[in-house]
């Protein structure tokens, strides 16, 4: 589905990237663990094409992606979260929702103008399919409560809720838990094993090995730019050499 | 086509100068002079123009210079081809607009103050070129690459393209006997049709689009939204809507000169859009109206009209950074919270009386702004006295101790302000009078205010 | 001479046009710079700047002429034409003080976007420009015509070897009138001025403790502030740097333009001090000298050797547009940081 070929990122002199092979299978929940600093995010960030990488090749169902736009990799069928909550805070839960689904809207402002019937469909349709996202993530309560509102779970599942209204084939989540408590955790962890059971790849960045453990197929591990290691979670957690990129060298 | 347009429009026209008239009479009254109204009219459509672009996350300042571009299009339409209001409006928007997709491409790729100050360049230049118009078109035609491309454009401009000097902008003259074809009607009718546009494209997925931009680009762009399009066709859609108040503005005045459409009248729409909110889009539209009307409702202060507009858009921006409309919206009173709404009102009451105090120019032999020694004396008092308060208390959720005694002082100088007037001691009822009682009513509502609710 | 040729400058005294860009430079750098300190240490762009320097030239004047000014013209001066200078220096940092507390502390503890601090200086220097004309009437004002060295020196008669300026006279005339430079002594103050300005500032920024403190400031307050630097005093010590600068600026120019205040006179120097400090490259202040020189360059050269000199500024607005677009970050900036 997604592979990625000697992906490298500089930034003036350093290294974020170095040269990433990754390959990421169609239906499967492949994760991403590192140390801070290793480069997930900044890996994330080329995938998406928010950044683009230096050299090497990104694509996805075959088609290279490392030079396209944001909006154009969205329109393949990629969505992701943000580690640091990134909602639009001056817009209800709803409206978050809406702008997302902005790919699967096709009515223009002279549709709106006119009041054009196919437009009011299209709302409404819009809305419905809102509706039912947030319902599946438990939001239903707050929909027209602004984003900057909502508490710092609900922000974190809006954010999932948004990535999913892109109706992407993969989705990429950057720490969907982080600041959760253990509950919480345990509700994300089954949303990633729903969205896995409807046929949508994830991609997904974590801290909580329990997660990792509990969902993934498989896990990449980065370290300083690189891949470490590369295997099933069980086979990742008895590394060595990733035992020792977390714990240190010891001597 | 276009007879059909006129003889759909003439009657709405027609409906509307009837339903104005008698608006317009009583405007008049309280000296709002038709020409003021239509002003204000057409600097709520330049405040629309601005917002459209800051709505969509740019800060651009080159709206100035697409005001230029329609009126100078709309006066020449008119002055050498005899075009009708309705051609001049639109050939006004479409050059304004096809001027503006080559300058938006390369210049939206600018951020924040990048943008700004490109676009403050941008506005320079055409006023520049404006200026000096005539001059290069006379180079532009007899230069041997230029010349086949310049001549027919120039040819729409003036009869005569061989003279031996162009007349087309006239320079720092500028272009006199325009016709008046602007009515009031005309601005009011293009703004209420304006309006149901701005309105629909809130609720519209292009509209929800601009808007996520605004908040965060690169999220924006990253849910699916072609930043660059959408960024561009709201420049696009600002730039045609200045031209066509341009246009408007052209046709109403008779003369135009390019030093009307220079730095400062680009900052002067920023005003409008800032003073009415850029939460909505009606603070624009209310802003363009308010700031053109204040300086004439306050007519013995149209000396001061400039240090008004600087003290608005100052005092907007540091205490009430979500304009006008801020005020009517109900999420700032959730966000904010009672207690900054307070200090907001309390802090307008100190000001007012400030203004009053603290400004030493006497108007018309001291009448407006000056008054007796008493007055005086309370207002420095209260002016000491709130700006203490407001110096050294701290945000607390229930209002809290200090209500009464806010309570305290406004009504004390109310009532004190009253008293003193009834007994004599102050003797010119002026306008600074009756300021100074306003400000001094605020300052006891924002104490009413912030007062606990439980217990009011 | 080819070259010469080339670039239409056959006919002209490069010497003299030279000396020409240099004076215009040094005020058109000093002025830039304030721009460029503020931005450098705030990050926010003082629009008002140009406010303060109109009112430095009218401290200067008040300074030297009396109260008479506030009605009718100067007509001769109260007190040396020397302590215009001064006068226009402190009065110009005061007011920029001043101008940080009302317009740009209260945004800064709210932390308001950057934008808002843009115009709510816009804001001041509508107010300030306004004020300026009911204080003093729009009308052009100036010290008296005698007072004011500005006859270009040429051959040196009636001089007085007793007194100082006129010995600098008497060299420099020596120096100068072969090449056929005319220069007047305002013109050399300007320079004079300018460059210690300049160089106490490099060294300020460079070498002193508070230098430290201010770039530490630049590069992150927060930083500068567990570090234990008094972040407000920084600002504080900014904006009267930047006011200082701005007054100098005002007061030269208004010397050496006499008689040159009016309200209006910052108007055509804020949008070219823009210019110079996006061409130099926006905060730095190396850029902002390099900027100021090169823009009197390319007005000096567009007046002397085309016959488009009518629009000299729209040349200058169009080569800043340019730099925008291609290098925003000006010519001595660093690449503008663009963080996810």
């Amino acid at each position: 589905m997604l592979t990625l070929q000697r992906v490298s990122r500089n930034f003036g002199g350093l290294a974020a990237l170095n040269a990433v092979d990754m390959i990421i299978p169609k239906g499967q929940v492949i994760g991403l663990i590192g140390p801070n600093g290793a480069g997930k995010t900044t890996l994330l960030n080329c995938i998406s094409g928010l950044d683009h990488p230096t050299s090497g090749t990104i694509t996805l169902n075959n088609k290279p992606i490392h030079r396209r736009g944001a909006h154009r990799i969205t329109a393949l069928g990629m969505a992701r979260t943000y580690q640091n909550i990134r909602l639009f805070n001056e817009m209800t839960a709803l409206q978050n929702i809406l702008v997302a689904q902005h790919q699967q809207g096709h009515s223009t402002l002279l549709h709106s103008l006119t009041q054009w019937p196919g437009h009011w469909a299209e709302e409404k349709w819009m809305r419905q399919r809102a509706m039912t996202l947030l319902d599946q993530l438990g939001l239903q309560q707050v929909q027209h409560v602004l984003a900057s509102n909502l508490s710092y779970g609900d922000q974190r599942r809006l954010e999932i809720a948004r990535a999913l209204a892109a109706d992407p084939q993969l989705i990429l989540l950057d720490e969907p838990t982080a600041g959760m408590n253990a509950i919480e955790t345990e509700q994300v962890g089954q949303q990633i094993l729903a969205m896995r059971e409807r046929g949508i790849t994830v991609l997904v960045v974590e801290h909580d090995m329990a997660l990792i453990a509990q969902v993934c197929d498989a896990v990449y591990v980065l370290n300083f730019g690189q891949i470490l290691a590369y295997g099933t979670p069980p086979e990742v957690k008895q590394n060595p050499e990733v035992i020792e990129a977390y714990l240190g060298k010891e001597t | 086509m276009w007879g059909l347009l006129d003889s759909l429009l003439q009657p709405i026209l027609d409906l509307a100068t009837q339903l104005l008239e008698p608006l317009l009479e009583r405007l008049a009254t309280v000296g709002l002079s038709e020409p003021v109204v239509q002003f204000m009219l057409m600097n709520a459509i330049l405040g629309v123009s601005i917002y459209l672009t800051l709505n969509c996350g740019m800060f651009s300042l080159a709206n100035a210079g697409f005001m230029a571009i329609g009126a100078y299009v709309g006066a020449i339409l008119t002055t050498q081809h005899g075009a009708t209001l309705g051609e001049a409006l639109l050939y006004g928007m479409l050059v304004a607009g096809i001027i503006a997709i080559p300058v938006g491409l390369p210049v939206l790729r600018l951020r924040n103050i990048y943008l700004a100050i490109a676009t403050i360049g941008f506005g320079e230049i055409v006023r520049l070129i404006i200026l000096h118009f005539d001059t290069l078109a006379v180079e532009f035609r007899d230069s041997k690459i230029f010349g086949p491309i310049a001549r027919p454009i120039l040819k729409l401009m003036v009869e005569d393209v061989d003279a031996r000097r162009l007349e087309i902008t006239l320079g720092a003259r500028g272009i006199t006997r325009i016709p008046v074809y602007t009515e009031t009607a005309h601005l009011v009718v293009f703004l209420l049709v304006l309006s149901y546009f701005l309105y629909r494209l809130h609720h519209s997925r292009m509209g929800r689009a601009m808007a996520a931009i605004r908040q965060d680009e690169r999220v924006a762009a990253s849910q699916g939204i072609n930043v660059v399009y959408y960024k561009n066709v709201a420049f696009v859609m600002g730039a045609m809507l200045a031209g066509a108040a341009g246009v408007f503005n052209a046709l109403a005045t008779r003369t135009i000169e390019p030093k009307a459409y220079g730095f400062d009248k680009a900052v002067d729409i920023l005003a409008y859009a800032v003073l009415g909110g850029l939460g909505n889009w009606l603070g624009p539209i209310l802003g363009g109206l308010t700031l053109t009307a204040i300086p004439e409702l306050l007519r013995e202060l149209r000396e001061y009209s400039g240090v008004v507009t600087g003290v608005i858009l100052l005092l907007i921006i540091v205490y009430l950074p979500g304009g006008l409309t801020s005020l009517m919206i109900p999420s700032f009173w959730r966000n904010g919270g009672r207690y900054e709404f307070a200090k907001r009102v309390t802090t307008a009451g100190v000001v007012l009386v400030g203004l009053v105090n603290v400004l030493p120019y006497q108007i018309d032999n001291g009448r407006i702004l000056g008054y007796e020694f008493w007055g005086l004396i309370i207002g420095n008092m209260v002016i000491v006295g709130l700006l203490l308060w407001v110096r050294y208390t701290r945000q607390r959720q229930n209002g809290g101790h200090f209500s009464l005694p806010l309570m305290g002082v406004g009504i004390t100088g109310v009532v004190l302000f009253i008293a003193l007037a009834l007994v004599g001691k102050i003797d010119h009822l002026a306008v600074g009078y009756y300021v100074h009682l306003i400000g001094m009513a605020l300052v006891g509502l924002g104490g009413w205010i912030s007062y606990p609710a439980e217990e009011r | 001479m080819e070259i010469l040729h080339f670039l239409g400058l056959e006919n002209a005294n490069i010497p003299a046009q030279l000396m020409n860009a240099i004076w215009l430079g040094s005020l058109y750098s000093l002025f830039a710079l304030g721009y460029a300190i503020v931005f450098s240490v705030l990050g926010i762009l003082n629009l008002s700047h140009s406010a303060i320097f109109m009112w430095g030239a009218y401290f200067g004047l008040a300074a030297s002429c009396g109260t008479s000014v506030y009605d009718g013209k100067c007509v001769e001066l109260n007190h040396a034409l020397w302590t215009a200078i001064p006068a226009a220096i402190i009065g110009g940092g005061i007011l920029a003080v001043v101008i940080d507390r009302i317009a740009f502390y209260p945004l800064r503890k709210r932390n308001a976007p950057r934008l808002s601090q843009l115009i709510s200086s816009i804001g001041v220097a509508i107010i300030l420009v306004n004020l300026a004309q009911l204080r003093f009437t729009a009308e052009r004002k100036g010290f008296p015509i005698a007072d004011v060295p500005n006859t270009p020196i040429n051959v040196p008669n009636g001089l007085d070897i007793e007194q100082p300026l006129d010995v600098a006279r008497l060299a420099l005339a020596l120096v100068f009138q072969e090449s056929g430079v005319s220069i007047s002594p305002i013109q050399i103050l300007v320079i004079i001025v300018a460059i210690l300005l300049m160089v106490g500032l490099s060294y300020v920024v460079a070498r002193t403790r508070l230098g430290k403190a201010m770039r530490t400031v630049a590069f992150n307050a927060r930083v500068g502030n567990l570090l234990g630097i008094n972040t407000e005093l920084i600002y504080m010590i900014a904006f009267f740097i930047s006011g200082a600068l701005a007054g100098s600026a005002g007061i030269l120019f208004a010397l050496a333009r006499n008689p040159a205040v009016d309200p209006f006179m910052g108007d055509s120097l804020a949008l070219k001090g823009l210019t110079v400090i996006v061409l130099g490259g926006l905060g730095s202040i190396r850029g902002a000298v390099v900027g100021g020189f090169l823009i009197a360059l390319i007005e000096v050269y567009i007046n002397t050797a085309t016959k488009y000199g009518y629009l000299d500024q729209a040349f200058v607005f169009m080569l800043f547009f340019f730099i925008l677009l291609v290098r925003p970050q000006g010519i001595l900036g660093q690449p503008i940081e663009d963080r996810a």
